[in-house]
Formats: structure tokens, C-alpha cells, sequence
């Protein structure tokens, strides 16, 4: 017997892609363009935000604005869905790269913590998107990244949220 | 090709897919440790 979340979350079909998403729900995602990506992403991210479940993004900090256009232009109303603490868009330096660097072990306690955040507001999921192109520069800590990614896979199996 | 070995789902060309090439952290973590003492 499951918790009420444990239920709604396991019950409940969640589209991304064109597929339903199983029980595995670490997802990479490539894309060729930013146009693709938000072809891909937003369906999925406005079907979470229409079931009022949590989205947690984290976006390069010279295209917040841009993401917050491309959610408004699906009909998401982010200044509501911001205050009532439903969306959280936070650009690289507050979440992977919070005082300069990656730190692993620093971004896993901040993942557990999103997620058990959403839980105790009283959502039935949180749907977290992640632009990684950060990876892809020369940041101090950034080889840390694949270990970080697979010790993601001992922590994400415990609360069933998709993370793209 | 080492980060997406850590993800059991992939989307590529816009589907959604079962990665072929994900590894089970276990497994990935033993490969990452092999390779530091490789170094040292």
C-alpha cells in the first residue's frame, strides 16, 4: 500500500515524446535546436502544470526569459503559477553551479531537497527540466558530472518524479 | 557518450526511447573507480 502521492504518481499516464513514461523516469535529452526542444518539452510541461503538479526548471541564465515566453506562449500563466509556488525557473548559478563550481554531493542534496519540497506543498509530482549545456564549457567541477548523473540513478527511483 | 550511460531513458530525434546504452550505477560507479586508480 502506497502513499496517496506514491499512488497518483503511479497511476497517472505522463506523456513525453510522443510515449507514456514508465517507472524509469531519467530521461537525456538531445536536441538539435532550441525549437525542437520546446516542441518536445512543452506538451509535457503544460500537462503537468494543467494537473497542478510541481515543475522545476533550471535554464541557462541568458534564456529565462526566453523560457519563461515559451511556457507563456502554450498558455501557462507564470506569474501565477511562480507565486503559487508551482513553477520555480532558476537559471545554473542557483542550482548546478551555486558558488562558481559544480559540486556534486551539493547538487543531489538539492534535488532530494526539490523534490521533498513538493511533496510537503502538497503536489503529486514534480516534473524537472534541466538545460545541461553548461556541461559543455570548461566550469570547475564539471568532471564530476557523470558521477553525479549515475548516483542520481540510487535517488530518483525513490520518488518516481520524471527529470529530463 | 559517458552521460548518456547514466540515463535508462533517452530522447532522440524527438522520441522517447529505453536507452541500449545505459549502465546501472553500480556497475558505472565500479567502471569510475577503476578508471581513478587507473590514474594514480
Amino acid at each position: 500500500m502506497g502513499t496517496v502521492r506514491e499512488d497518483v504518481a503511479a497511476n497517472t499516464d505522463i506523456w513525453l515524446a510522443g510515449s507514456r513514461l514508465q517507472s524509469s523516469r531519467h530521461v537525456c535529452a538531445f536536441f538539435r535546436t532550441s525549437d525542437e526542444r520546446y516542441r518536445v518539452l512543452l506538451p509535457f510541461i503544460k500537462e503537468g502544470i494543467e494537473r497542478h503538479e510541481r515543475a522545476f526548471h533550471i535554464v541557462d541564465p541568458a534564456l529565462r526569459q526566453d523560457h519563461l515566453h515559451r511556457l507563456q506562449a502554450v498558455g501557462i500563466d507564470t506569474a501565477a503559477a511562480e507565486t503559487g509556488h508551482q513553477l520555480e525557473v532558476r537559471v545554473w548559478e542557483d542550482a548546478y553551479l551555486r558558488g562558481g563550481h559544480f559540486d556534486q554531493d551539493a547538487m543531489l542534496a538539492l534535488i532530494q531537497e526539490v523534490l521533498e519540497t513538493g511533496t510537503t506543498q502538497g503536489f503529486p509530482l514534480t516534473r524537472l527540466v534541466a538545460q545541461m549545456e553548461w556541461a559543455l564549457e570548461d566550469r570547475p567541477g564539471v568532471n564530476d558530472l557523470v558521477e553525479y548523473e549515475t548516483r542520481l540513478n540510487y535517488l530518483l527511483p525513490r520518488y518516481g518524479d520524471p527529470v529530463i | 557518450m559517458d552521460i548518456l550511460r547514466t540515463h535508462p531513458m533517452v530522447i532522440v530525434g524527438g522520441i522517447l526511447q529505453e536507452n541500449p546504452f545505459f549502465v546501472p550505477p553500480d556497475e558505472f560507479l565500479r567502471e569510475l573507480r577503476g578508471r581513478r586508480d587507473l590514474r594514480r
